[in-house]
């Protein structure tokens, strides 16, 4: 049976990638399971300066998802090249470090220094609905997506992932627009923008008010999305949003999705790689596929 | 740390709105602190929910908890049988030096639940305990801190139980005449706000408290703010803490 994929030319054994920002910077999880098992895993979103992050509440339950508004707590490029960027380097998986900013100016310069780090894709985040500044107002419209993308491109020297967001009016037209301007792959999607309310205090749940949905109840909106980018643009596409079972990685392929990232259901289960390994090859057996790339995009229409 | 099987060998009310929860694993668990915590999973619900570990031997394992919203309601009603999942034992725990002889520990409400076993955790050590509730029905864990303490203080704001005002007035009484090497406490953030103000002339270690994602360290939901030096840094409450130094947490 073969479960290993290629996007943009780097092997990943198996389509499963741990989601930004659910899984730190590698570390946390190896009490638990070789995190080698992962096909690749995708850094906590990286700035060039450290940043703290928004006050705490910062997550609430809500129907099937959770609602976060973390805001990019990170500790900057200095300390990730210090710190977290040795242990990387140990491992025998995909690293693609997620990239954020406030201005196009440090986008790029931080795709520049990560550029030359030992590590094997960059992902652009410009859906971050958590953040005031960049985030989400970067990757919304297709000129801006044009914009940073085309000039992030200049300075990223790693095959360039550009991660979008739900948020938006036309998704396939921001995936176009990544497209044209020099993305080699796609990822989406980042979290939907939400907000939750407890009735006795009147007052909002997060201390930002507002936060990103992730989990089971976006995943009818991420597999959609997932099609929508898929009939649109000839690039490879990592799908992501509530994914919690083998069943769903098979989904999201079918959907046209090449790999995908798994993110909340790290939360809900802490060996989510190995539960979901083992599910796939059953599974796989089950549906008599040998090779999970025959399955991408094969989505029967109706 | 492991994502365990527990099975509920009892689930019991024990106060008002507060139940006592008793499992068994056939796993064998490992040793923990007082302080630690674990991160169970709720039926039909995304996020595990954080509660303190009242006691846990090779197969047995207790918590004590308050029912304020969806998961600890569902948790409330599981009955004998049930399994469910949790990660532990998560968190630092009240680690403490060999030098300490005569400790106090300052609780409010469901914040004695991780003080009582710190008292087992370090026999060499004499306890005193001041743990304060609302009124007589909120009361918990009366005769297990009676009998571990060396003196116990029970306060509540009514009067209807133990002595009549708040815990951390009955330890400030106490603090003159006794040389305490150490106040471990554990309680609301307005009890820890009044404990800062105190000033106690001995190292405070507070117990935080912080909503959760992963529970392990890796989504940085859990945020405390600390001082380092000059500069603010994040420190997570599920793996740097539960417990800090008071002197170093931003209230
Ligand atoms: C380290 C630690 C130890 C704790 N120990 C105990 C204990 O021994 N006994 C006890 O009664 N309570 C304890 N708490 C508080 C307990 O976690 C919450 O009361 C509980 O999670 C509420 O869940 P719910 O589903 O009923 O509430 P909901 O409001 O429905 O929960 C929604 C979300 O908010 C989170 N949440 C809500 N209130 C709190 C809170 N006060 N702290 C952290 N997360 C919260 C829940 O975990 C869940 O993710 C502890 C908290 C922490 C961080
Ligand atoms: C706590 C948390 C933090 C996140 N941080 C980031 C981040 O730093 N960068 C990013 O691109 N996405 C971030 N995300 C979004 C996830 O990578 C993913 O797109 C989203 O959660 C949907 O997938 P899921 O439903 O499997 O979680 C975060 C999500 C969560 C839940
Ligand atoms: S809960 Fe995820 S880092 Fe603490």
């Amino acid at each position: 049976m073969n479960l290993s994929v290629n996007i943009c030319g780097i092997e990943f054994k198996n389509p499963l990638i741990a989601a930004s920002g659910t899984f730190g910077f590698g570390r946390e999880y190896q009490d638990f399971y070789d995190v080698n098992i992962w096909g690749g895993f995708c850094t906590k979103g990286l700035t060039y300066e450290k940043r703290l992050g928004n006050p705490t509440p910062r997550i609430a339950e809500t129907p099937m998802g959770a609602l976060n508004s973390v805001g990019l707590q990170n500790p900057g490029l200095k300390d990730f090249i210090k710190y977290e960027l040795p242990y990387l380097k140990t491992l025998d998986t995909v690293v693609i470090v997620n990239i954020a900013g406030s201005a196009v100016e440090d986008y790029c310069r931080l795709a520049e220094a990560i550029s030359d780090c030992d590590i094997d894709m960059i992902e652009l985040n410009i859906s971050c609905p958590n953040v005031k500044e960049g985030g989400m107002a970067f990757g919304t419209r297709p000129e801006s997506i044009k914009n940073i993308v085309g000039s992030v491109r200049k300075f990223c020297k790693k095959p360039l992932i550009v991660k979008l967001s739900p948020n938006v009016e036309d998704i396939t037209q921001n995936a176009k627009a990544a497209e044209d301007y020099g993305a080699d792959a796609i990822s989406l999607i980042n979290t939907v923008s939400g907000m939750a309310v407890d009735i006795y205090t009147r007052q909002p749940i997060l201390a930002n008010t507002i936060g990103g949905l992730s989990g089971p109840a976006i995943k009818p909106i991420a597999l959609k999305m997932v099609w929508d980018v898929y009939n649109a643009v000839k690039i490879p596409i990592i799908g992501m949003g509530g994914i919690s079972s083998a069943k769903d990685v098979l989904e999201f392929m079918l959907c046209g999705a090449r790999a995908v990232q798994v993110g909340t259901y790290n939360f809900m289960d802490p060996y989510a790689p190995v539960t979901l390994l083992d599910g796939l090859t059953k599974l796989m057996a089950d549906c008599k596929i040998q090779d999970v790339n025959t399955i991408v995009g094969d989505l029967k229409a109706r | 740390m492991k994502d365990y099987i527990l099975t509920i060998t009892s689930n019991k009310q024990i106060a008002r709105n507060v139940f006592k929860t008793e499992f068994s694993c056939q796993e064998q668990l490992p040793k923990f602190i007082g302080g630690q915590f674990l991160h169970l999973q709720v039926p039909g619900k995304i996020l595990r929910r954080p509660l303190g570990i009242l006691e846990m031997t090779a197969h047995y394992c207790s918590i004590v908890y308050a029912v304020v919203g969806e998961g600890t309601l569902i948790l409330s009603q599981m009955k004998e049988g049930d399994s469910l999942k949790a990660i532990m034992p998560l968190g630092n725990g009240f680690i403490l030096p060999k030098t300490y002889k005569k400790v106090a520990l300052l609780g409010g409400g469901l914040g004695v639940v991780p003080l009582l076993p710190v008292i087992t955790s370090y026999p060499e050590i004499e306890f005193y305990s001041y743990m304060g509730f609302k009124s007589r029905d909120d009361v918990i864990l009366y005769d297990e801190f009676a009998k571990l303490s060396k003196k116990t203080c029970f306060t509540t704001e009514d009067g209807s139980f133990g002595a009549c005002g708040f815990s951390i007035d009955a330890l400030k009484e106490d603090l003159e005449k006794n040389n305490f090497d150490a106040v471990l406490v554990c309680g609301s953030l307005l009890m820890l706000k009044a404990v800062k103000k105190a000033n106690f002339k001995v190292p405070v270690y507070v117990s935080m408290e912080e909503r959760m994602g992963c529970g392990v360290g890796a989504c940085l939901v859990c945020a405390c703010q600390v001082k380092k030096g000059d500069s603010i840094e994040n420190l997570r409450v599920c793996l740097d803490g539960p417990v800090f130094m008071l002197d170093e947490v931003a209230l």
